[in-house]
């Protein structure tokens, strides 16, 4: 027997014995999908997340950072059922809605407990700890020129926390030394008291001598801290892999004369490799980044193994006290051979110490209770979809950020796609357009919170509207709740079944539900493969009358290759088919007009993780035609994605056009014409 | 019910089709966590995290390729991980701890002849715990998952060259002490 066959037969024997065969992970697993306020991977981060990236995407490409619009301007059904005089005016206003008293404002716990060495005092003034991330605050003082506070770490009773994504420290001048707050971002969750989110917390903070050898250790515990439960938006990117090698940002240390930073990333083959360049930039808005000039690293001043990565701490000069976002680039690795490894890699931080509100420290702005109104202008509602338009005051506009949501009298939520759009030259008022969709019949997303009744009955819409301002901070969010009571208009149902063949390939329109504002297309269709094959978000126009208007709500509901099997009662095209429903928002204008429906390209979905072998293809692809680009995956301490970064295209070709043809050379794209017109005579 | 269709249940938010998956691969799952994090309960939680992060990765599985290897490459990451975040700071190994492994088998005799095979396990295992979670990692992709150098390069999206280092990091300990007893190894 070798020496590798004795290895695997010691690790099967190893496995066998440790996890005995009769063990069974369902039940817990059953518990968690029944408690969904405590789900293990949170969906609301993700997509909090995937919004910034994708709001950042657009304002990089576009340099555009708003899109400001007229009441219903740019929304041909809104401005047509605004024209026929169908909106109700309410003018009615709100103050904020007291919280449920079931989710109480949590607290930090007081600590203010002080220890000295050789006459340093740090005092642990305070402790709070959430299940995405945990905060302490403290003081420093008698600290001598050659000593600094070294990154502080917290032990927890029973638990180990997961996913690390990344921590800072903030130390600001006060009255006597320092004040510092740390936060760090990791789950800690205790599963064996479900009842009873409570740990014993023991907390290190370092003291360091100007080499970075620990001095002492400053010992603090904080037994039976609470751990709160609070919704979480991650604005920090944590890990990114770039060129087959993932690079993280451990931690972000800023002090009144220097800012660290802690990069860590696997050993690459090639030896010796070590960060030859980093450049830091920070400012008060995003916005502003791309026009501050960058600071480049003072030096790297240490370099560790730590398992099979390598760490350096970068030294960059002191970022600006009022700094809320920064960018920290990597270009490339470089080793004393010569050798490269090319990046960028680029971290992104919109949350720096100071911007996680701590309850009972922190003060949040201006938004006390009494200051801010929401008025209800406008509200309109038919069978597809619910528009209103509102005002605020006593908020500053930029903090205004709103989810807006429509609940059944019971308080259920109605499954609804939404958009919010601010009216042009004037940045208080706001438009929501909220489009029903059928409620989720799936347990795994909050089954219980949506509501299963039908919005519209009897030709009305009777519910509640719900407007949150900033919800993706629970201590600085404030509901505001009105009573709808309105006339819902309702709609016009055809089945024309009209096939149209093109490459090859029928379509057919089955089925269209059309009120004075919006369209539901009920569409099947031969697939080019069993591939996830969609109409084009580009290329499918509805038309009806002199308006028109693109795909704004998409649902597959049948596909035999996604084992969607019910075939709807209207569905009459046969075989293997996809069928989908499309939502477009124009409606009827309640005269005779002409609605037609033009499809010019099937797409394939992006998937999260694009086969190796398949990429390389179309990089190389695109080589060809003058582009250079990579596609990069990251992870953030709210989730993570993939995306493109483009180093070099042809002048004058824009990043939409390097993208539709990365995505052409992938062969995402099915290019045939289908167009179906319809007299309506409603 | 089979596990393609288990996949497709899954697909359309049927917790049945979670069910089977739970059933069918938790022992394979929770073994491979618990050999790279060395930590039972760390390794329920990854394995029931993997389970739970199905119900909304699942639509991204591609039904033409198999879902074991997918499913355990995600396993095989989160418990790597797991165990960096928790372990951070404890798997640069000393000096000592090097001299413990050259020795740790230098007085072994041969396995075949005279030691009992448990006791090549508890060497095993206490090497194991000496190793970084990456290189578990690597060990168990490689030993007691079977893949090959080459789909270790396609599940992990590194370099081929990355991959034989990381196995050699690895396994050079554990090979070093197993070769002590003069038997044939490459």
């Amino acid at each position: 027997m070798n020496a590798e066959e004795q290895i695997k037969i010691a690790l099967q024997a190893i496995a066998q014995r440790e996890v005995p065969e009769t063990t069974n992970l369902w039940p817990q697993i059953v518990t968690h999908l029944e408690h969904p306020e405590r789900p293990t991977m949170k969906l609301m981060p993700r997509i909090v997340w995937m919004m910034v990236w994708l709001l950042i995407a657009l304002a990089l490409i576009s340099g555009v950072a708003y899109a400001l619009y007229n009441y219903f301007r740019g929304d041909a059904g809104m401005e047509a059922v605004d024209q026929a005089g169908l909106i109700s005016e309410l003018n009615i206003t709100a103050m904020p809605t007291p919280l449920p008293t079931a989710t109480p404002v949590p607290t930090p716990v007081p600590l203010g407990k002080a220890q000295t060495w050789n006459g340093v005092t740090i005092t642990l003034n305070w402790i709070y700890l959430t299940e995405m991330w945990q905060a302490i605050g403290f003081s420093v003082s008698g600290l001598s020129e050659s000593q600094r506070v070294g990154i502080p770490s917290l032990a927890f009773d029973r638990i180990q926390p997961l996913q690390y994504s990344g921590a800072g420290m903030l130390l600001s001048p006060a009255a006597q030394g320092l004040e510092g707050r740390y936060v760090v971002h990791q789950i800690v969750r205790d599963d064996s008291t479900m009842a009873e989110d409570v740990t014993d917390v023991n907390i290190e903070i370092p003291l360091l001598a100007e080499d970075g050898s620990f001095l002492t250790r400053f010992r603090f515990s904080a037994p039976r801290t609470v751990i709160h439960q609070l919704p979480y938006g991650g604005g920090n990117t944590y890990a990114i892999r770039m060129n087959g090698l993932e690079m993280s940002l451990e931690w972000v240390v800023l002090t009144p004369t220097e800012t660290r930073v802690k990069l860590c990333y696997e050993l690459p083959d090639e030896s010796g490799l070590k960060i030859e360049q980093a450049s830091l930039r920070s400012a008060e808005d995003f916005a502003d980044l791309l026009s501050v000039s960058s600071e480049s690293l003072q030096r790297s001043t240490e370099t560790t193994l730590e398992g099979d990565r390598q760490c350096e701490v970068l030294l960059f000069p002191a970022m600006a006290p009022e700094s809320r976002n920064l960018v920290l680039s990597v270009p490339s690795l470089r080793g004393a051979d010569g050798g490269q490894r090319r990046g960028p890699w680029e971290f992104t931080w919109s949350e720096m110490p100071w911007q996680r509100t701590v309850p009972g420290i922190d003060k949040v702005g201006t938004q006390s209770a009494g200051e801010v109104t929401v008025t209800l202008l406008q509200a309109y509602a038919d069978a597809l979809r619910v528009a209103v338009v509102y005002q605020l005051s006593g908020t500053s506009p930029d903090q205004s950020a709103s989810l807006v949501e429509l609940l059944d009298p019971q308080g259920k939520l109605f499954n609804t796609s939404q958009s919010i759009t601010q009216v042009e030259n004037d940045p208080t008022t706001f438009i929501a357009s909220l489009s029903f969709s059928e409620p989720p019949t799936q347990k795994i997303d909050s089954l219980s919170l949506f509501s299963q009744r039908q919005p519209v009955v009897d030709g009305r819409f009777v519910g509640k509207l719900k407007i949150t301002l900033n919800p993706w901070q629970p201590e600085g969010s404030q509901v505001f709740l009105f009573d709808l009571d309105l006339p819902a208009y309702p709609p016009l149902v055809l089945t024309p079944a009209q096939s149209v063949l093109s490459a090859g390939l029928e379509m057919r329109l089955e089925k269209l539900e059309i009120t004075p504002s919006f369209t539901n297309v009920y569409l099947c269709y031969q697939k080019p493969s069993a591939a996830d094959w969609m109409p084009s978000h580009q290329a499918t126009i509805l038309q009806i009358g002199q308006a028109s208007a693109p795909i704004s709500d998409y649902m597959l509901l049948l596909d035999e290759d996604y084992e969607l099997r019910d075939r709807p009662e209207w569905a009459t095209l046969t075989g293997k088919v996809r069928c989908v429903k499309m939502g477009f928002p124009i409606g009827h204008h309640a005269r005779p007009e002409k609605l037609i429906l033009t499809l010019d390209e099937l797409e394939q979905s992006v998937p999260e993780v694009i086969p190796e072998d398949q990429l390389q293809a179309a990089l190389q692809n695109l080589r060809q035609q003058g582009i250079e680009m990579d596609w990069v995956t990251f992870q953030g301490n709210g989730g993570g994605g993939a995306g493109p970064v483009i180093k070099h295209k042809p002048e004058g070709m824009s990043d939409e056009e390097v993208l539709r043809r990365f995505y052409q050379a992938l062969g995402y794209y099915f290019q045939a014409t289908w167009a179906f017109e319809i007299e309506l005579a409603p | 019910m089979d596990e393609e269709t288990a996949i497709q249940q899954l697909k359309r938010g049927d917790l049945q089709g979670l069910e089977f998956l739970v059933l069918r691969y938790q022992i394979k799952a929770l073994r491979v966590a618990n050999l790279i994090t060395r930590d039972l309960p760390l390794a329920e939680d990854v394995v029931q995290e993997c389970f739970l992060r199905l119900i909304r990765t699942i639509h991204t599985f591609d039904c033409s390729r198999p879902f074991e290897p997918w499913f355990l490459r995600s396993v095989v990451h989160a418990a790597s991980r797991a165990a960096q975040r928790t372990n951070r700071y404890v798997y640069a190994v000393s000096e000592a701890e090097e001299e413990w492994f050259e020795t740790l088998f230098g007085n072994t005799p041969s396995a075949e002849t005279e030691m009992e095979f448990s006791e090549i396990q508890q060497q095993v295992l206490d090497a194991l715990q000496k190793l970084s979670p990456r290189q578990r990692a690597v060990l168990v992709q490689r030993y007691y998952l079977g893949w090959s150098e080459k789909e270790m390069v396609a599940e992990l999206g590194v370099k081929p060259g990355t991959v034989k280092w990381l196995l050699n990091a690895a396994r050079n300990r554990l090979r070093a002490i197993l070769m002590k007893g003069g038997q044939d190894e490459r």
